[in-house]
């Protein structure tokens, strides 16, 4: 085939002008540290990444949800220490009334004594997480629990307040004040009548009643140290999750450093050698040699 | 029996033979840098015995020529060649411009990165998720409509830019469409007459014809043409079968808009859409009414799926005054959306309870969130993320296809063009030994016109004087 001077040159111009691009690219991939800045970089690549984002930011969602349950369902379990040991307290005062042998003036106090006891379940009750009040079902702005002739109203409802902590996976994170609470207050209520009036015989029998009441406090703490038990756990998991998206996420999507600045070295000297071939075929011509 | 000055004569057509192959080389070098130039090369032919000569022929001898001629200045260059060139040139005329569209849309979208939409929209849930566990902290409220408008937003400046990007292929399909192409038909019908004027006076116009080659070339980078050779040398141009050119006349195209705004090119004499088959031009209507528009209805979906789903659960529930009935999002389309005023004014109005009355209940807000898995997106099977992504992973797959096509144009563009150059294109180094060629030819026949003169001198002023 004839050669002409413009075919070499066009050619020389092809192939530098594919080399400086070839470079530029890698150039790009090593200040960016990204191999896929563009979909049509790499289109698969692409699927997982956006993919990966949502992931990872609904990941962090769960997590932070997570914080907000643990914490609530920990103000919970406070609370309902702190009602146990009123019951236990109770429990001692309720023995002693049944002994029969205290005069009516000290069974009038030990009622009293019963009675601070129910104020300080009442606060218990009316424990605050944040500006929430945790007792209260779905009414979380009006304090729960009052103190009213012939025992404790509640204000509240049975509401639940539902928290996603997962993947499709809702956990109620409170407990409504009209579960084992009425039945402590109850019982505590007949309890200080009985005291007050000296009926020894009922006081004694009320003592089992004591018991079942601080028994169903205590289911109500198992369920909420399960829950958080569970959110721990889930924790775990997701921290995990989120550990190994984010390792395959780089691994798509981002330039592998070391590949990268080997391409580049080699690139470069390939386009210096192209360059010096060039340099030596564009210039000569028969005119050189003629007289 | 042949004249004294007949080998004169011989002499002289050799000079001015060897002369005009000189002006040809030189012809040659002058252009050898310019594009779409042919190379020239002269066919010298002897010339034939004249008659006289013949009369007297000595019927045991050979035929004693006349001289050189030069027969004709041929344009070397394969017509066929340009036949396939103009096609790859239409090729790289369309991918060219597609993959300038796919590269803007990609652009505009700016995944995967974190300031993409899929990142926006997944931030959007997240807020809403943060109002469902705590309904009655306001900061978070307010958080959720700041992430809301930041969704709204960039679905309106990512709608708008698409729009600006059609907008931009429209004019310079209008300019294109009408002002390239007529004024390049203009001069191929002038060359046409030209070449067709001198070519019947029995003349070669082969600069003439290298121009109107590379008008042509340059058309069909704009538009699929065809050619078809008239028997007087003119090239008739044909777009989508309807005559472009014809001898030296041509039909104009202008620019009309259609309904929708958008500019149509249509043959001025009959107003008949001209039918745009390749090229550039198609490139760009491609672009604006195809490529653009689908990612543009993809956005649409999107922001009219978000706000018919949000704003039918968030109407159904209450806020914290007890308000129900109250829309999330304003607008319908990417071009309009927005947080709904009157949540703007006031934050609390983001209604976050199933029901009246429970300041606690955070589970329509938990709804809410919950849309993010929902196979809410058009066609019922995916989310609207799913939709979003998958409609990213179609962008990407279009634009790294343009890509690779243009290359692939470019590459065979250059191969078709090396072996034209092969043909038709000026080697130095062949025209530098065809200047010493046709140089000593010219010496040796300046030498042969000096042995005659010494021949002739000798005869003339040489014999006859003895004894003067």
């Amino acid at each position: 085939m004839r050669i002409t001077q413009n075919m070499i040159n066009d050619m020389a111009r092809y192939q530098l002008s594919g080399m400086n691009s070839r470079l530029a690219r890698i150039q790009e991939d090593l200040l960016s540290q990204r191999r896929v800045r563009r979909p049509s970089d790499d289109p698969a690549a692409t699927a997982a990444a956006l993919g990966f984002q949502t992931d990872l930011e609904r990941i962090a969602q769960h997590l932070q949800s997570i914080e907000g349950a643990t914490a609530w369902l920990n103000a919970t379990d406070g609370a309902l220490s702190a009602v146990t040991d009123a019951l236990q307290e109770a429990r001692e005062v309720a023995v002693q009334a049944a002994s029969g042998t205290l005069a009516s003036a000290d069974q009038h106090t030990l009622g009293q004594e019963i009675g601070h006891l129910i104020d300080q379940i009442v606060a218990a009750g009316n424990t605050r997480h944040g500006s929430r009040y945790i007792f209260a079902g779905q009414q979380t702005d009006k304090a729960p629990f009052a103190v009213v002739a012939g025992g404790v109203a509640y204000a509240g409802d049975s509401g639940q307040i539902l928290s996603e902590v997962d993947d499709q996976a809702t956990m109620a994170i409170n407990v409504s004040g009209d579960t084992a609470f009425p039945e402590v207050f109850r019982t505590l209520t007949d309890l200080r009548a009985r005291v007050e009036a000296g009926d020894h015989a009922e006081v004694s029998s009320m003592i089992q009643d004591v018991d079942r009441a601080m028994d169903e406090v205590l289911a109500v703490r198992a369920q909420v140290g399960a829950k958080i038990n569970r959110l721990a756990g889930t924790t775990s998991k997701l921290e995990a999750q989120k550990i190994g998206i984010m390792e395959l996420n780089s691994k798509r999507i981002d330039t592998d450093m070391a590949a990268a600045i080997t391409d580049y070295s080699t690139q470069q000297s390939v386009y210096q050698a192209a360059l010096k071939v060039s340099a030596r075929s564009l210039q000569s011509s028969l005119l050189d040699y003629l007289r | 029996m042949y004249s004294s000055f007949t080998t004169l004569e011989t002499a002289r057509s050799a000079l001015q033979a060897q002369q005009q192959a000189l002006q040809v080389v030189s012809q040659n070098i002058a252009n050898a840098n310019t594009p779409g130039f042919s190379r020239q090369a002269v066919t010298m032919a002897a010339t034939s015995p004249s008659a006289a000569v013949d009369f007297h022929r000595d019927p045991h001898g050979a035929d004693v020529g006349t001289g050189v001629e030069v027969k004709a200045i041929q344009r070397l260059r394969d017509v066929f060649l340009d036949f396939h060139i103009r096609r790859e040139m239409e090729s790289q005329g369309y991918w060219t411009t597609r993959q300038d569209a796919l590269e803007r849309v990609e652009t505009l979208v700016n995944e995967p990165t974190d300031n993409g939409l899929n990142m926006a929209l997944a931030r959007f849930w997240r807020a809403w998720q943060a109002v469902a566990d705590d309904p009655q902290d306001a900061g978070v409220r307010s958080n959720l409509i700041e992430t809301a408008q930041s969704l709204a937003s960039q679905l309106r400046s990512q709608a708008i830019g698409l729009r600006d990007v059609q907008q931009y292929f429209d004019s310079d399909f209008r300019g294109k469409a009408t002002a390239d192409i007529n004024s390049t038909a203009e001069h191929v019908a002038v060359l046409n007459r030209q070449i067709a004027q001198i070519e019947q006076s029995g003349g070669q116009a082969n600069n003439l014809k290298d121009q109107r080659d590379s008008l042509i070339t340059g058309l069909a980078r704009l538009v699929r043409v065809t050619t078809a050779v008239a028997p007087n040398g003119a090239i008739a141009l044909f777009i989508g079968g309807h005559a472009l050119v014809e001898q030296d006349h041509v039909n104009q195209i202008s620019v009309v808009e259609n309904a929708a705004g958008r500019a149509e090119a249509r043959w001025t004499e009959d107003n008949s859409l001209v039918a745009l088959g390749g090229g550039e031009l198609r490139g760009l209507l491609d672009a604006r009414d195809t490529v653009i528009p689908e990612y543009l209805t993809v956005l649409n979906q999107v922001t009219a799926t978000l706000v018919t789903e949000v704003n039918a659960l968030h109407a159904s529930g209450f806020d914290a005054a007890g308000r129900t009935g109250q829309p999330f999002f304003s607008g319908a389309d990417a071009f309009d959306i927005s947080v709904a005023p009157e949540l703007l004014a006031d934050p609390a109005r983001v209604a976050t309870a199933a029901g009246p009355g429970a300041l606690g209940d955070g589970s329509l807000a938990l709804q809410i969130a919950q849309l993010q898995e929902a196979h809410i997106a058009p066609g019922g099977s995916a989310s609207l993320a799913g939709f979003y992504q998958a409609a990213i992973v179609h962008l990407g797959t279009d634009a790294q296809q343009s890509n690779v096509m243009l290359e692939n144009a470019k590459a065979m563009t250059l191969h078709l063009t090396q072996r034209q150059e092969a043909i038709a294109g000026v080697s130095l180094d062949e025209a530098a030994s065809d200047l010493i060629r046709y140089q000593r030819a010219y010496e040796a026949a300046a030498r042969v016109v000096s042995t005659v003169d010494e021949l002739l001198d000798k005869l003339i002023n040489g014999t006859g004087i003895v004894g003067r």
